[in-house]
């Protein structure tokens, strides 16, 4: 109630001291002042607004700037994971390790505990295919395969001793653990 | 206090107002005419100015193994541009100091990021228009390396590309898009309506900085992403299987192979692979016969692995057992004169049904084949799936031909019986070989699981009917026919998996070389495992080798598939014998 009787002084005040109110009537000279407050009130608002619309504006268009950034960051790692991970990359890291596939696969049934299969010693056949026949023009990433042997090298020379001599050979053999 | 008389102050007031009334007045009518009378046509011409339509592209689906492994997806590639009127030198903070790089230095950076020759970049910077292109399709890797040097005159334009990240794996039947993006093969092209997408536009105002004025976008069409299809594939195994091919390709200097594997109570495709391939990254780099799918686009004649189908049909029909007697001589000649023959000579052997698949033997499956009418066996290789399009219709598949048993000759006839006179594709083999190792029942080839739409819409393709073939006793006498050829075979004796029990066929077929049968062979064989519960086909066919004439050729690229099949999916070695049935009499 006594902001609602400030705001009726307000004006008798203001009609007092402007020159074109004094004279008219209190209520509509009230009404000038309250739409003129009125008006001014909207365009501050406005200003204010316009303003932080505009510094949203820039921010939202460097937003999207960074957005396409890291986009490219993204297409670039996953361009790299996807070479990593193709066939022929895992199949050069696989040789270079002296990784050799067993052909003759062994089970344990465990319902009766029953060796399926004869278990024979993985050995590289003299058929298999040693180099990567299927190209592939999207690879512009593969494993430092040299680093990877000598980094295997230092481990197991670190953890086993038997595993010097195979390890000196430059590349491994098939795994001890068959 | 004026100096003037009243009159002329009043005089020079009065000029003042009028003259102020003048130029307000002035002003007022320009405001109106800007406000009001022009305001249409000012707001349209400044509007237009600050107004862009883009295109907002949609990216096309990926297409994704079984196991969702990817094969195919979109990427961004970027051509490089420059703008030659504004080439200048470029100054940088380099450790809180100006360096000043000149375009020689800059073309010089810039070329080795391009793989660029640093005169040819200069040449096309000292031209005067507005746009050049320095390099195209570069990768999201080199085209970082561009926007890091930072030049204010260098510009990329992004557009949507293909990559296939493992290469030529499957490459032959993904197929591939040109730069603009019509699809031009194998799975890309058949499998457009999933992949697609429906590119969107957008209509907003920038201010004079190029910043998008906000609230001002009107979408007149949404972008819409592609679906992403799912293959039934085995990424690994079509390696592996490609691997093989490949070598045997090049060891045995043949002009094509390819290799299928089949997962028999299903009937989907896991391995459809080929050599020579594609790789669709680089299309350009494999000849264009490479580029298409010969497992569903080429035709060839079987040969003996035909004979399986003859001999399965003779049983369903009973007029034979696996058992029945038969004396195959070396060569029979024919009442209009040709010869037939077997490929080894050989004295009169007393074979059974069995004992003839074993050998192979032309003559003895001769004396078969004809205990059944032309139009019997016809109606059999149909309902084996020869002589017409699988259900998946892939782009430029060809149905093979049988022509029409009446109008057969008599040679075409009995060569029928054991796979020359007739063409079928290579799936059509593998998969007439999967319904006698389904007890008797095709299944349709089925090579894609499901399509799901961006908005997560699953769509999953409808299987096409299964046929009976065959009953499952006579599939069953088929498979232990089968067995004993890997078992006893001269030739199929090589194509045996330790551990498991192995079914399977040769076939050594004359190849055309022009209009007459040429002296170069396609050497195949089919096989299934494990025989007593048969869960793989394996189809390899390597066309008119050069170093091996006979199907012992095949036969390691089969092991080696067949092996590696059943260790991927851990199929248990075989723990019973194959059954007994006599081979001779």
């Amino acid at each position: 109630m006594s902001a609602l009787r400030a705001l009726n002084a307000v004006p008798e005040k203001i009609q007092g001291r402007v020159g074109f109110l004094r004279g008219m009537k209190p209520g509509l000279a009230r009404t000038l002042v309250i739409v003129a407050l009125g008006l001014f009130a909207i365009n501050v608002a406005n200003l204010v607004l316009s303003n932080i619309t505009i510094q949203s504006t820039y921010k939202l268009a460097a937003l999207k700037a960074e957005r396409n950034v890291l986009r490219t960051e993204a297409e670039v790692v996953g361009t790299q994971v996807n070479s990593l991970a193709s066939n022929q990359n895992l199949v050069d890291v696989a040789h270079a390790l002296g990784m050799v596939s067993n052909v003759n696969p062994v089970f344990l049934r465990l319902s009766d505990g029953k060796v399926i299969g004869k278990p024979k010693r993985a050995l590289a056949n003299q058929r298999s295919v040693a180099a990567n026949l299927v190209p592939n023009a999207a690879m512009n990433t593969d494993t430092n395969t040299e680093l990877l042997t000598k980094n295997s090298e230092v481990s197991l020379v670190g953890s086993s001793g038997s595993a010097t001599t195979q390890a000196g050979s430059g590349t491994i053999q098939a795994s001890p653990t068959y | 206090m004026s100096m003037l008389p009243p009159d002329e102050e009043n005089r020079r007031q009065l000029v003042l107002r009028r003259l102020t009334g003048v130029v307000v007045g002035a002003f007022v009518i320009a405001l109106l005419n800007y406000q009001v009378i022009s305001a249409g046509a000012i707001n349209t011409e400044s509007k237009g100015k600050r107004t862009v339509t883009r295109t907002v592209e949609a990216l096309r689906g990926s297409i994704l193994d079984r196991d969702g492994q990817i094969l195919a997806k979109s990427v961004y590639r970027y051509d490089i541009n420059a703008d030659p009127s504004a080439v200048s030198p470029v100054s940088r903070q380099v450790d809180g100091k100006t360096v000043t790089l000149s375009v020689d230095q800059l073309a010089g950076q810039l070329a080795e990021v391009l793989g660029k020759d640093k005169d040819d970049l200069l040449r096309k910077f000292a031209g005067t228009g507005k746009y050049v292109n320095l390099s195209k399709n570069v990768d999201a890797t080199i085209y970082s390396k561009v926007k890091a040097l930072d030049i204010p005159w260098i510009w990329p334009d992004a557009h949507p590309s293909r990559l296939y990240p493992n290469g030529a794996v499957a490459g032959n039947l993904l197929g591939f898009i040109t730069a603009d993006g019509a699809t031009l093969a194998g799975i890309e092209r058949k499998m457009n309506s999933c992949l697609a997408g429906v590119d969107g536009q957008e209509t907003y105002e920038r201010g004079s900085d190029g910043i998008r004025i906000p609230d001002s976008a009107v979408v007149s069409q949404k972008a819409r992403n592609g679906g992403t299809l799912q293959l039934t594939i085995d990424t690994n195994l079509q390696y592996f299987a490609q691997q093989v091919l490949a070598n045997a390709v090049n060891y045995e200097r043949a002009d094509y192979g390819t290799a299928l594997v089949v997962e028999v109570k299903t009937g989907k495709l896991l391995v459809a692979a080929e050599a020579p391939t594609v790789d669709p990254n680089d299309p350009g780099a494999s000849d264009e016969a490479d580029r298409q799918s010969r497992i569903f686009n080429s035709t060839y004649e079987p040969g003996s692995t035909m004979k399986t189908l003859t001999a399965a049909t003779a049983i369903d029909t009973g007029v034979a057992t696996v058992g029945t007697q038969v004396k195959a001589p070396f060569a029979v000649k024919m009442p209009w004169g040709t010869w037939i023959k077997d490929s080894e000579k050989h004295k009169t052997l007393n074979l059974t049904l069995a004992g003839i698949l074993r050998d192979s033997s032309n003559t003895g499956i001769m004396k078969i084949g004809e205990l059944n009418t032309r139009a019997e066996r016809f109606d059999y290789m149909k309902r084996f799936g020869l002589g017409k399009k699988t259900s998946i219709d892939m782009a430029g598949e060809s149905g093979g031909t049988l022509g029409d048993p009446k109008t057969w000759d008599d040679q075409t006839n009995y060569s029928s019986m054991f796979g020359q006179g007739i063409a079928v594709t290579p799936i059509q083999m593998a998969y007439s070989y999967q319904a006698i190792a389904n007890k008797g029942v095709r299944l349709q080839p089925q090579l894609f699981e499901k399509c799901t739409a961006a908005d997560g819409t699953v769509t999953n393709f409808p299987v096409g009917e299964s046929v009976r073939v065959v009953s499952e006793s006579t599939a069953r006498d088929t498979v232990d026919m089968l067995e004993k050829v890997v078992e006893q075979g001269h030739i199929g004796r090589t194509a045996d998996v330790a551990g498991y029990r192995v079914g399977g066929k040769s076939g050594t077929a004359q190849t055309m070389d022009g209009n007459r049968y040429g002296n170069l062979y396609a050497i195949s064989f089919i096989g299934l495992a494990p025989a007593e519960d048969p869960q793989y086909v394996v189809a390899v066919m390597l066309y008119k080798s050069r170093r091996t004439a006979s199907s012992i050729g095949a036969t390691p690229v089969f092991k080696q598939i067949m092996q590696q099949t059943l260790r991927t999916y851990r199929v248990a070695p075989s723990t019973t014998k194959s059954r007994n049935i006599p081979t001779e009499w």
